[in-house]
């Protein structure tokens, strides 16, 4: 169990997103970096959806009231348990009463932190367990506040490294020249952009602004026009479109996406990228790399194979431990 | 298993103590063996913290938490690298043991400086139990007797080129056995093991230093 003690606003409690609500007009919700949340889950032994910690803002401090495995991953942040410094990616046992503190994040946008589960591990509110079983984003839809206890189900602790586990930080930048880049498709009114705005658009660094939040990212850079008159019908929308409103600056929908939207939509950021977008922060640049159907499945096949493998390594490391007796 | 981590550091503190090199143990169908290949591992056998002997604070050796090659830290990992003449506090993350994407955490056993000759390199291989943080130790030296070769189309068992990547290091000795004085049809006919790709193995070997000795042959 562990205890918030001082938490900036925006703290919620997600996992990898409810679907199949859509048609009702509600939207998945979720983390907005899988990998991190993935990378947090799977050092603990967890499901790789059980649910996170979002923290996209920090100082953070945070009490353990047990004994509990934890895991930490994503921006670095300068993360203490008890004075001692932890790596960006972690996961260790925490005894009762350390206290965990998530200091300034100097790289990334949002930090992880998982409580070690069983296979259906979910947070409760120790003051309100019934009600979590149906949430999957953040608990009664509020943010976390100082005062609140969370737990996870199953207290089990995870095999783990004496000292602790770091897994390799996944890289956030496509290896160019450290621009965030992302693999998107051409999308339906792509063709309807002026030539000069899809050139400027697919090859040149927009700019995060400070108007973003977990519904979408508005950039700043060339402004995209369009040959075409007229305003569009409202039409189904999902996380990754990048839309261009009038004034010709685009906004990427994220996880917390409306379901519908009227703007012309230039292009789609691939799944397999968005956890990209979930961790760069307002004055990143960011690029768009234009890639196609088969690009994008061959990204998701890729993002699948390199789950699988760090599975099957951490299984075997987990399993040395139990063989030892751990 | 026969012995948990923290009884097999006992074991070769142990060892160390009592200049034993060699230990070969074989119990319930399991068998361990340990091995302390050079003089350094004995003469810093009074160093080891709860081992019962003399501890010298200065030259406080780090236990490798497994097998695999040492990272330090200061990387990607958020945290600031440590410079030789550090301070650094008990527990205090000195570097990791990295196997592929895992990373055990290697910690500080004291509070303490570090030596003037810092961490071990990066990329430096250490066995379970060796000394990490031990500048002057020598590499854990591994024979190996490997079937080459064997890795082909969809059977992606063996890293040939990264075995051959270590060698090139230093960090192993290797017997190669890729059927490289057999005939083949011999070898394929008759089941004699003589690798579906014995060529390539060769062929990578030359670079590393390594000259691949004639392979045995299955009786025809």
């Amino acid at each position: 169990m562990i205890e918030v003690l001082a938490i900036p606003p925006l703290t919620t409690v997600q996992d990898l997103g409810r679907a199949g609500y859509w048609r009702q007009g509600l939207g998945s919700a979720g983390v907005m970096d899988t990998a991190c949340h993935r990378l947090a889950n799977m050092a603990l032994g967890n499901p790789p959806d059980a649910a996170t910690l979002e923290i996209p803002l920090t100082p953070a401090r945070l009490r353990f009231a047990t004994r509990q495995g934890f895991a930490l991953a994503g921006a670095a942040c300068g993360a203490r348990l008890d004075g001692q410094a932890l790596p960006r990616i972690f996961a260790g046992i925490a005894a009762a009463g350390q206290v965990l503190e998530l200091g300034v994040m100097q790289a990334g946008a949002r930090v992880y932190l998982a409580l070690a589960g069983g296979s259906t591990c979910r947070f409760c509110w120790a003051r309100a367990a019934p009600s979590c079983a149906r949430g999957s984003a953040a608990f009664e839809g509020r943010v976390l506040r100082p005062g609140d206890r969370l737990r996870a189900i199953d207290d089990r602790l995870p095999l783990l490294p004496a000292a602790g586990l770091s897994l390799e930080v996944p890289d956030l930048h496509l290896p160019r020249d450290g621009l965030v880049e992302v693999r998107a498709l051409p999308s339906t009114e792509h063709d309807t952009f002026s030539d000069a705005a899809c050139a400027a658009f697919w090859s040149t660094p927009y700019e995060i602004s400070a108007q973003s939040n977990r519904q979408g990212y508005r950039l700043s850079g060339p402004v995209l026009d369009r040959d075409a008159d007229g305003e569009l019908r409202s039409h189904g929308i999902v996380p990754g479109i990048v839309q261009v409103p009038g004034g010709g600056q685009p906004i990427i929908q994220l996880a917390d996406s409306a379901t519908m939207g009227g703007y012309p939509k230039i292009a789609a950021v691939i799944e397999a990228d968005l956890w990209r977008i979930g961790q760069a922060r307002p004055g990143d640049r960011l690029r768009f790399l234009r890639t196609d159907l088969a690009g994008a499945a061959h990204a998701a096949a890729e993002a699948a194979a390199l789950w699988d493998r760090l599975a099957a390594q951490l299984a075997d490391m987990a399993a040395q431990h139990r063989a030892w007796g751990g | 298993m026969m012995l948990n981590p923290d009884q097999m550091d006992q074991l070769i503190a142990a060892m160390r103590r009592n200049r034993v090199l060699r230990l070969d143990v074989t119990h319930g169908g399991q068998r361990l063996m340990l091995e302390l290949p050079c003089a350094r591992d004995l003469a810093g056998a009074t160093a080891v913290p709860g081992a019962g002997g003399r501890t010298d604070p200065a030259t406080l050796p780090v236990p490798s938490p497994g097998i695999g090659t040492f990272a330090p830290r200061g990387g990607d990992d958020g945290l600031p690298s440590l410079s030789p003449g550090a301070t650094v506090g008990a527990a205090d993350v000195l570097g990791y043991i990295v196997q592929g994407p895992l990373r055990q955490a290697v910690v500080a056993p004291a509070a303490g400086i570090l030596p003037s000759a810092g961490l071990p390199a990066p990329g430096q291989l250490f066995g379970h139990g060796r000394h990490s943080a031990d500048p002057g130790g020598a590499a854990m030296k591994i024979d190996i007797n490997t079937d080459m070769g064997e890795g082909f189309g969809p059977y992606a068992i063996a890293d040939d080129d990264a075995l051959m990547e270590l060698c090139h290091l230093g960090q192993c000795g290797l017997r190669l056995s890729c059927g490289r004085s057999g005939h083949h049809g011999t070898h394929r006919r008759h089941g004699g093991g003589a690798g579906h790709r014995p060529g390539r193995a060769c062929q990578l070997s030359r670079p590393h230093g390594v000259w691949p000795p004639p392979h045995g042959h299955a009786p025809a």
